[in-house]
């Protein structure tokens, strides 16, 4: 086992700058599971409103307290440089300006130019938010036109647009899937991008050095044959494969609250199947790679690309029907669909059978890039000794 | 002597082939993934489009079906109606081909998902069953006004005025190409550490030829700089152009400022790589380590994997996105987008200029008359 011994003194050396990686895509990792949220059960969308109001009525009042039993009212910044970024970044989806002079307006029933608005023209949120407005408008304007005073409309109008319509989610699926808490299940979404950084930068640079010219002369003209060579290399790389999912799975047991039950247990299941993939990819990566200053460019290309397009960072429903039929061709695109199975992600259902061929497909990868790396080890060797 | 070191220079980076093939073809191939997988994002998930819907009526609703026609015909249409049985309507439900199923003799609502579309149907079924109870009321204590209510309730009215904000595109998908860019540039910190490797003899070969020979270092160093920024700003030109005029990436009719802000970032890159190999005796490897993790973590902090992050940070702690350089550089480009004057725009080009003028400073003074007794 001179090949593997040598690996882990190698290992051992790198440790410092692995465990460095280790470290910032764990901590990425826990960021980016913790900001994504989603939730199960039907609940209505709440937009972020920003509100100015330059009435300052009782009125507008009765309005901002209306608006704010639908929506998250947030505060702004009156410049248009804070607004244009929030609605850039989607922080902020709509902006209304209650005009001076609102509440004698709406006392007479005129209903022209009570309001300005910042928004992103033609969106969702501008419809949604629209809509709920002008049957505000229109709910006061009725009672008013019915004969109440403004206060009285208003309450009335208030009183009227509290009406609860019954809503029931049909799910289709077949199992619950309630426990598998968000923060668990982005967490193993991601995980389809962290695995492969990791994996790349530090059994990469371990195995450049190992396939430097002089060091590979020297054990190719050893007693020990190519195949074990190769074996043992393997065998030594599994020692970083285990031990940073086995670490990433203990992160992921306390990021998701501890509790470990059978979905929770199905997703280590199709991480451990990913992470087969994600060590093919690198030690095909380190085979073909002869340049240590490219590793993270190759990573990011590889990482990166697969990742965004399988849905990892933007969810697969968002995608494009054209994007996803590539992506089948690629092993991060069933991985992720086995997590939204399971965690309810972009409308997917949760279907044993779907679970088992999706996870022999990732297999099938693996095993192809665990082929695909022995042939590259062996035709470079033969090619050294032609 | 200046201007032979700085040909030796460029034709050492462009020897370095396999280096600059990955520069190159990283923004290649990733800019290429994104206009695939971002091109109709916004489209699809931002800008209104009509809304599936299948309605099931067991008995005669002419009321009903009357508004139904009016929200689902015409260009700007809210609904697109199906009217058909429950258990045809639960299968286009599961087959998604509707958004929700209203019931319209009990006014409820079944969807399979939860989004916007799905509350703007019961948004839209509450406004509904709200007209019925302001019109029952209203019938029984004021039936001589009803003509003037039922008229309040259906006339459109034109309260809101829409303010314009920006000519720029808002498509937030765009800053993901931003941040690409930003990490092209920042990638260039390989090539400035590569300056400071060569010119310490403790760390390279060539490191203590370059000292042994008579050349001022300060010239050595500054054309090694010189040629790796020249380098670095031809890769960028490379993605910019590709990202222009291939994936016609909308860099808003500033195309001339977005090549600038791209050149700057590349040296932004360059300086930041060689002041970190200035930095103590680490092996190249280590510094290596170093920068990428420092560059990766920066653009993360960015936007690169999470869009909307940078929003976040700058809630909590805006310093953060003035001192990242890969924040600096992409908000450089989103500041031309979206802003129509260039104040915003200059100050990140300042912030840019600083942070190359104190990794240079940092890396000359950190490098100077280092003097070695035996290597």
């Amino acid at each position: 086992m001179q090949v593997f011994k040598t690996y882990m003194k190698i290992l051992i050396k790198n440790l410092p700058g692995t465990l460095l990686y280790i470290g910032i895509f764990a901590v990425m990792l826990i960021i980016m599971s913790t900001t994504n949220t989603s939730s199960t059960g039907y609940s209505d969308v709440t937009l972020s409103v920003g509100i100015i109001d330059e009435d300052q009525s009782d009125a507008s009042a009765a309005l901002q307290a209306y608006i704010e039993k639908t929506n998250d009212v947030v505060s702004v910044e009156q410049n248009k440089e804070w607004i244009l970024d929030a609605l850039f970044y989607e922080k902020i989806d709509y902006v209304l300006i209650i005009q001076n002079g609102y509440e004698d307006k709406l006392s007479q029933g005129i209903t022209k130019e009570l309001f300005q608005n910042y928004q992103l023209p033609g969106s969702y949120s501008s419809t949604l938010f629209e809509q709920t407005l002008d049957e505000y408008v229109k709910t006061a304007c009725a009672y008013l036109t019915g004969g109440a005073d403004l206060n009285a409309a208003l309450e009335n109008a208030d009183e009227a647009l509290a009406l609860e319509i019954p809503v029931t989610k049909e799910t289709f699926t077949e199992e619950n899937t309630t426990n598998f808490s968000d923060a668990y299940a982005y967490f193993y979404q991601f995980l389809a991008y962290i695995l492969i950084g990791i994996f790349m930068n530090s059994v990469c640079p371990v195995l450049l050095i190992l396939n430097r010219k002089e060091l590979k002369n020297r054990v190719n003209s050893s007693c020990i044959s190519q195949m074990s060579v190769t074996f043992q290399t393997m065998l030594g790389s599994a020692v970083v494969f285990f031990g940073v999912w086995i670490l990433l799975v203990i992160i992921s047991t306390i990021v998701g609250g501890g509790s470990l039950d059978k979905m929770s247990m199905l997703a280590i299941l199709n991480s451990f199947v990913y992470m087969l993939v994600a060590a093919g990819i690198a030690l095909l990566s380190s085979a073909l790679i002869s340049d240590k200053n490219i590793v993270n460019v190759v990573t990011n290309v590889v990482g990166l690309g697969m990742s965004f397009l399988c849905g990892v960072f933007v969810p697969q429903s968002l995608l494009g029907d054209g994007v996803l039929m590539a992506a089948r061709f690629l092993p991060a695109y069933w991985y992720v669909r086995v997590n939204n199975m399971l965690a309810g992600i972009s409308g997917e259902i949760y279907d044993g059978s779907s679970y088992l061929l999706f996870l022999g497909i990732q297999l099938g990868f693996a095993v192809l890039l665990f082929l695909s790396y022995i042939l590259v080890t062996r035709f470079k060797y033969q090619e050294n000794h032609s | 002597m200046f201007l032979h070191n700085l040909k030796y220079e460029l034709i050492i980076a462009l020897h370095n082939k396999q280096f600059l093939l990955w520069l190159v073809l990283f923004p290649i191939v990733l800019g290429g993934l994104f206009k695939i997988a971002f091109s109709d994002i916004y489209e699809k998930d931002v800008v209104f489009h009509t809304i599936p819907v299948a309605v099931v009526e067991t008995t005669d609703n002419p009321v009903f079906d009357e508004v139904m026609e009016q929200v689902s015909s015409g260009e700007d249409a809210l609904f697109a109606v199906t009217k058909c049985d429950e258990e045809q309507a639960r299968t286009l439900l599961k087959q998604e081909e509707v958004k929700g199923i209203l019931y319209a003799d009990e006014l409820t609502l079944t969807v399979s998902g939860e989004g916007i579309e799905q509350t703007i149907i019961k948004s839209f079924l509450r406004a509904y069953q709200v007209r019925i109870q302001v019109i029952t009321d209203l019938a029984a204590a004021h039936p001589e006004q009803m003509d003037a209510v039922i008229a309040q309730l259906s006339d459109d009215i034109q309260s809101n005025e829409n303010l314009p904000l920006t000519d720029g595109n808002m498509d937030a998908m765009i800053q993901y190409f931003y941040n690409l860019i930003a990490m092209v540039a920042l990638f260039g910190s390989l090539t400035g550490l590569h300056v400071s490797i060569v010119n310490q003899a403790n760390l390279s070969q060539i490191g203590a030829r370059n000292n042994c020979s008579p050349v001022n270092k300060l010239v050595s160093t500054l054309s090694a700089l010189c040629g790796s920024c020249i380098a670095q700003s031809l890769c960028v030109i490379l993605t910019v152009s590709y990202l222009a005029f291939v994936l016609k990436i909308d860099f808003a009719d500033r195309l001339g400022f977005v090549y600038l802000s791209g050149i700057i970032g590349g040296w932004v890159g360059v300086t930041m790589g060689f002041f970190v190999g200035s930095i103590g005796r680490l092996a190249e490897g280590a510094k290596v380590g170093i920068l990428m993790s420092f560059s990766m973590t920066c653009c993360f902090l960015s936007g690169l994997m999470v869009g909307n992050i940078k929003a976040d940070i700058a809630a909590f702690a805006p310093w953060i996105n003035k001192i990242n350089p890969a924040a600096i550089i992409s908000d450089s480009f989103y500041c031309l987008n979206v802003y129509s004057d260039y104040s915003m725009y200059i100050e990140k080009i300042v912030s840019m200029l600083i942070l190359i003028a104190c990794f240079t400073i940092g890396g000359f003074l950190l490098t100077r008359r280092r003097k070695y007794a035996s290597l």
